[in-house]
């Protein structure tokens, strides 16, 4: 099993790197066709109206075609070597691909997230698919009606224990699922539509240039830079020149694919450490957003923006604080594009600019003693942004305020979870963000059988970062039942502000290993 | 059963003159595909057969009414094998995938009281060049006799969702446990009677909530498990609205029942009930012991991990609780107290669910 799912993760993201350097002309999408001519009709027979049986009614992701060959190969007996995979891949993403706004709603599972709100059209798909897959698993793929209803059939001879399963089995799955949900799905995420007609008819830009980057690594900071994105044969390479909020450096470079005319796929190295990235490139070209993360831990990484240099208006894109309290002073750094105009703010902040150039400007910034909470506006030209003036923190909220984490041990490593301490302050109309406080972390039993099954402490630590990770996997000898180290916690945050200490709570369960790690779960 | 062994007791007797010492043995099933012979008085493995082509997994099993070869589900669910329990030897298959049809059986099968017959659960699916397709499920009949390459002697179509397949022990009837239970013509697999589960009639109350793959009923030919269900006229906050039930089936009588014993505060995976008629016990992180003449919690103790499967000794004097590692404890049905501890040799990869099945027969040498 495990070999398996070490194969799923070599897919799509491994590709950029294998495919880079012998040959990159294999990866022309003509070359993908006469491939896909070659190997699957062999079995996919051609319709009438000159398609393929099955491939011609669906459409996927990069990543749900990479499953697709996955399952293909292991099960179907298909043999491809890895170049042959990816042209395949990229020519059937290009073909039957999902266009910008469709994939959207999804992200999150492309990107590899730990943490998701992950939710149904309703409770019925929630109980049919959800309960084992993702929601974004069928949200993000197209087929035809008849195709859907095909579906329904690969998947109990697939997984015969489907009918069993608890939310499966108090209703008649297999009647419901042959006689409804699959038009409910054929309207829900029908094969043809006009998002996909347009967008593969559209004119696809290329990432090639010169971008604007900052991003966010949860519990340790913004960062922000530059990326220079130059092509090479079918692929891209990508070098970064990024510092974070204290000036460290982080750099490196990736080797990026292009699918489907926006899905950017890239391997790469960030201080040292390897990295996979997940960005969209926006309809125009001129954003691209996503996340990446580091290769063996897809709980650890980053968010990611860019914004092409070229063509861009002034804007602040990032600041080193979003606040001060009041009677303070300090020096915030904004970084932005076109950033070389006239500092000036609202009433009352004291602004002293110590450095600027296109790309960032460092001010000194005063509250004074005597001034009312509430977010300034300080603009650089043309560019706005906001500084929250705070005299106390009403209110702190961990977020997320639910997550799990999983426990990890011999080939799948821990999946942590990462918690931040947000403080809030009450305004006229409303709760007021101040934002991300540094905070003391403590982890408490959840409930009395927490507390009854001493889950603090086996189910792991947080460190001053908020960062939780998990204990080791397996059944554990000195626990009562022998059981393993799963635990339900409740975490605290507290901040000192002035005199007073504030909390925040935090729900979180930490869970058994996942064996079965598909690039879409 | 008893009485079946009894019988054939009686002609060995007969034929011999000398009396056949008899034992009384557990059978319990581990990765990667073994079935070992556990003796629970000398509390020792005696037997430990590896299955062919066993992929990885053993499912559920039935022995045959003479204790002489024990029928396995394995293969990934795809073959069932009989194995001579002295020597392993390999005395029936059915492969059930033949051409484009592949046929998996979710746990239910069971063997004819006489010996003869084997009923099987399957799934079946064509498999076809781009596409499956799903057919009909249904129940296959295989006469044990037949060798290594099995095929149905006659088969029918059944529900879907069946999980536990019961012959009744005068082998007129076949009972299957789904949705509701359905009791079936063994010949031509009509449905003469359900027995209501999901169609129960109780009021302010949700469906019962049953899934239960363990053939345990070897000591007393009834068999039981727990059904879990919600009182629709209470808060959902309300620890009383979570009723566990334990339902019996006599395959002997036909007498069907299920009472609630407790509002539900630990899983139970598997029942089994006593041959004193007085107590059922059931198992998972805890063995609970429950009173069937008043339908209330007679008594609960954790265990020392998670078990699946619980049986009884013919006696009733020793409780076996199995499944989901690689031990079996002996307890007191008394006092809960533990008694003994057997380890399954070792290269043990979980009794995962695999059946754990009691049988008497003719002491192995």
């Amino acid at each position: 099993m495990s070999g398996k799912a070490r194969l799923f993760i070599s897919g799509v993201m491994l590709v950029a790197l294998s495919a880079f350097s012998p040959s990159s002309s294999l990866a022309k999408d003509v070359q993908g066709k006469a491939l896909v001519n070659d190997y699957c009709t062999a079995c996919h027979a051609e319709t009438d109206d000159g398609g393929l049986a099955r491939i011609s009614d669906v459409r996927k992701t990069p990543e749900g075609w990479d499953m697709t060959l996955f399952r293909m190969q292991n099960l179907h007996g298909l043999e491809i070597d890895s170049d042959e995979r990816f042209a395949i891949i990229k020519y059937l993403s290009a073909e039957y691909g999902l266009s910008p706004s469709e994939s959207e709603p999804f992200r999150y599972v492309l990107e590899q997230r730990a943490h998701f709100n992950d939710i149904a059209v309703n409770d019925d798909l929630d109980a049919l698919c959800g309960r084992c897959h993702t929601n974004a698993r069928y949200g993000l793929q197209r087929r035809t009606e008849k195709d859907w209803l095909k579906h329904m059939h690969f998947h109990v001879g697939q997984f015969p224990s489907l009918e069993y399963q608890a939310r499966s089995r108090d209703r008649f799955w297999w009647q419901e699922v042959t006689t409804e949900t699959y038009k409910e799905l054929a309207e829900l995420y029908p094969f043809k539509t006009d998002a996909w007609d347009t967008w593969k008819g559209a004119d696809h830009k290329s990432p090639a240039g010169s971008w604007r980057v900052t991003g966010y690594r949860p519990g340790i900071g913004g960062y922000q830079g530059m990326m220079t994105v130059t092509r090479d044969g079918d692929f891209y390479k990508a070098d970064y020149d990024l510092y974070d909020m204290t000036g460290g450096a982080l750099s490196g470079d990736s080797k990026a694919v292009i699918y489907t005319g926006y899905e950017w796929r890239a391997s790469g190295m960030l201080n040292g450490a390897e990295t996979r990235e997940v960005y969209a490139l926006s309809e125009d070209g001129m954003r691209m957003t996503g996340r990446w993360h580091q290769a063996a831990h897809y709980d650890i990484g980053g968010e990611f923006q860019a914004v092409r240099m070229a063509g861009a208006e002034a804007q602040v894109l990032a600041k080193s604080s979003d606040y001060i309290r009041v009677g303070q002073e300090k020096e915030i750094t904004l970084h932005g594009i076109g950033l070389t105009g006239k500092v000036s703010s609202d009433k009352g902040l004291g602004l002293n600019v110590t450095r600027q150039d296109a790309t960032s400007v460092t001010v000194k910034i005063t509250a004074g003693k005597n001034m009312s909470p509430g977010a300034y506006v300080v603009t650089v030209g043309q560019a706005v942004t906001e500084i929250i003036v705070y005299d106390k923190i009403d209110r702190l909220q961990v977020t997320p305020d639910w997550t799990i984490a999983r426990l990890g041990g011999g080939k799948t490593p821990p999946v942590t979870a990462q918690f931040e301490a947000v403080a809030y302050m009450t305004g006229k109309d409303g709760d007021i963000k101040i934002g991300v406080m540094s905070a003391d972390w403590q982890l408490h039993a959840f409930d009395e059988e927490a507390e009854h099954m001493k889950d603090v402490e086996f189910a792991g630590t947080i460190n001053a970062q908020g960062t939780f990770m998990p204990g080791a996997a397996g059944p554990n000898p000195s626990r009562k039942y022998a059981t393993n180290n799963a635990g339900n916690l409740k975490i605290v945050a507290q901040v000192t502000d002035g005199d007073t200490i504030i909390s925040g709570e935090a729900q979180l369960i930490v869970t058994v290993q996942r064996w079965n790690t598909p690039p879409i779960r | 059963m008893r009485k079946i062994v009894m019988f054939l007791g009686a002609v060995f007797l007969l034929s011999t003159g000398v009396q056949a010492e008899n034992t009384e043995y557990l059978i319990t099933g581990t990765k990667p595909g073994f079935i070992h012979i556990l003796d629970m008085k000398k509390q020792k493995v005696v037997r430990s057969h590896e299955i062919p082509n066993a992929g990885r997994t053993v499912f559920s099993f039935a022995p045959s009414p003479d204790g002489k070869i024990v029928y396995v589900l394995t293969n990934r669910m795809k073959s069932i094998v009989g194995l001579d329990i002295d020597t392993g030897e390999q005395v029936f298959r059915a492969d059930f995938i033949k051409g484009d049809i592949r046929r998996q059986a979710f746990y239910a099968f069971d063997i004819s009281r006489d010996g003869k017959e084997l009923y099987v659960y399957q799934l079946s699916t064509r498999i076809m060049l781009s596409e499956y397709q799903q057919l009909p499920t249904r129940i296959a009949v295989y006469d044990t006799s037949s060798g290594l390459k099995a095929e149905p002697i006659r088969t029918f179509e059944a529900p879907r969702r069946i999980h536990m397949l019961m012959k009744s022990t005068d082998d007129k009837w076949l009972y299957a446990l789904g949705f509701d239970i359905y009791k079936m013509n063994p010949q031509t697999g009509e449905i003469v009677e359900t027995l209501p589960l999901r169609n129960w009639s109780l009021k302010n109350r949700s469906l019962p909530d049953v899934l239960d793959f363990w053939p345990l009923w070897d000591q007393t030919d009834i068999f039981s498990t727990p059904v879990y269900s919600v009182k629709t006229d209470k808060a959902a906050d309300d620890p009383g609205a979570y009723k566990t039930g334990l339902m019996t089936l006599d395959l002997d009588t036909g007498k069907y029942e299920i009472n609630d014993f407790e509002d539900t505060s630990v899983l139970i995976f598997s029942t089994v009930v006593s041959p004193t008629g007085k107590h059922a016990f059931g198992t998972y992180t805890q063995l609970t012991k429950i009173d069937l003449e008043t339908h209330t919690l007679a008594g609960r103790i954790d265990q020392d991990h998670t078990y699946y499967a619980v049986n009884i000794s013919a006696d009733g004097k020793q409780v076996y609780v199995g499944g989901a590692a690689c031990d079996v404890a002996t307890y007191d049905p008394d006092t809960l107290t533990k008694t003994g501890q057997i380890f399954l040799p070792k290269g043990c990869g979980d009794q995962s669910t695999s059946s754990m099945r009691m049988i008497q027969r003719e002491t192995l040498k």
